[in-house]
């Protein structure tokens, strides 16, 4: 964009919207110089936009109080305070899944059913294996 | 770079459940938040909507990785929420027009007249816009953020932005002449 005597409309459009809010160095500066004096539209339009955001910054807001204490209050209500822990432990939650599921997967491929004495390991046990403890 | 440290901080701290370091980033950040709602969809739903804004931050909490300014993400997710707003406004049967919300809205003023009647002016003007353009000014003129910050927050290239600030630009002038012409 610099060094050049000739830009196009948009390229130059962008240079002046952009002096509106930034601090130009010399090589850019020079560049607005020029370009302002091939678009002498583009400085109408520049002060415009400075007339228009004097206007248009009226519709600023101020805070309001208690609006803070109101939205804490709020959120504490949907008791969404959990969901920032939820997000953090939700990796944690789908391995934990995952593990659940493959070892559900692994004591059926074994002995061909879930109940509970499949998943406590005991369905083979005999009575004389509880006497062989004594 | 200071004031955004000082967010960074407030952020660990709300994440790890403190409570007031939230409330702080909502005070910091309310007037912003306020502005950009008021400027898309009028005065009669910035209560409500601005609450959702920050209901949103704070589930999104955790998502906010830093890389962009705190100012340009809760922009965002404020506009993306006037965007909804705007959306359910339409599909409602009963739906008040701008004119309409600015006539109740009247009821309920502390300022003097002569600027609230330039503030009601300036938001039918606004009201006139497309959702492109009135986005555009709304971040631009209202708020007064820069071409790269506008850009960015609308992950439009920065022509773009120029562009659309000048079409909008020359619609209200159209719409703004009588106060145009008194100034």
């Amino acid at each position: 964009m610099m060094n050049r005597n000739k830009y196009s409309i948009e390229e130059a459009r962008l240079l002046v919207h952009r002096s509106l809010d930034e601090v130009f160095d010399q090589q850019e500066q020079q560049a607005l110089v020029v370009v302002l004096a091939q678009f002498p539209e583009l400085e109408v339009e520049r002060q415009q936009l400075e007339e228009m955001r004097q206007l248009f910054s009226q519709l600023q807001q101020p805070a309001k109080p208690g609006f803070a204490a109101q939205v804490a209050s709020s959120v504490l209500s949907d008791h969404s305070w959990y969901r920032p822990l939820i997000s953090s432990w939700s990796s944690v939650a789908a391995a934990a899944c995952v593990v659940l599921a493959l070892s559900l997967g692994f004591v059926y491929y074994n002995s061909g059913t879930l109940e509970t004495e499949a998943l406590l390991g005991l369905e083979d046990i005999q009575v004389d294996d509880v006497y062989a403890f004594e | 770079m200071e004031a955004s440290l000082h967010d960074n901080l407030l952020i660990e701290r709300a994440r790890s459940g403190d409570q007031r370091a939230f409330r702080q980033l909502v005070e910091r950040y309310e007037p912003m938040v306020r502005s950009i709602i008021g400027g898309m969809l009028g005065p009669s739903e910035v209560e409500d909507v601005a609450q959702d804004v920050f209901i949103k931050f704070y589930r999104a909490l955790n998502k906010y990785a830093g890389n962009a300014k705190l100012s340009t993400y809760l922009g965002r997710i404020a506009i993306n929420t006037a965007l909804t707003a705007a959306d359910k406004r339409k599909k409602r049967p009963n739906a008040l027009s701008t004119d309409h919300q600015l006539m109740m809205h009247k009821a309920d003023r502390s300022q003097s007249p002569e600027r609230t009647e330039l503030q009601d002016a300036l938001q039918q003007a606004l009201g006139r816009l497309s959702e492109e353009y009135r986005t555009v000014v709304v971040l631009r003129l209202v708020q007064g953020y820069s071409v790269s910050e506008t850009a960015a927050l609308l992950q439009v290239p920065m022509g773009t932005v120029a562009s659309r600030l000048s079409r909008a630009q020359k619609e209200l002038q159209q719409y703004l002449k009588p106060i145009l012409n008194q100034g």
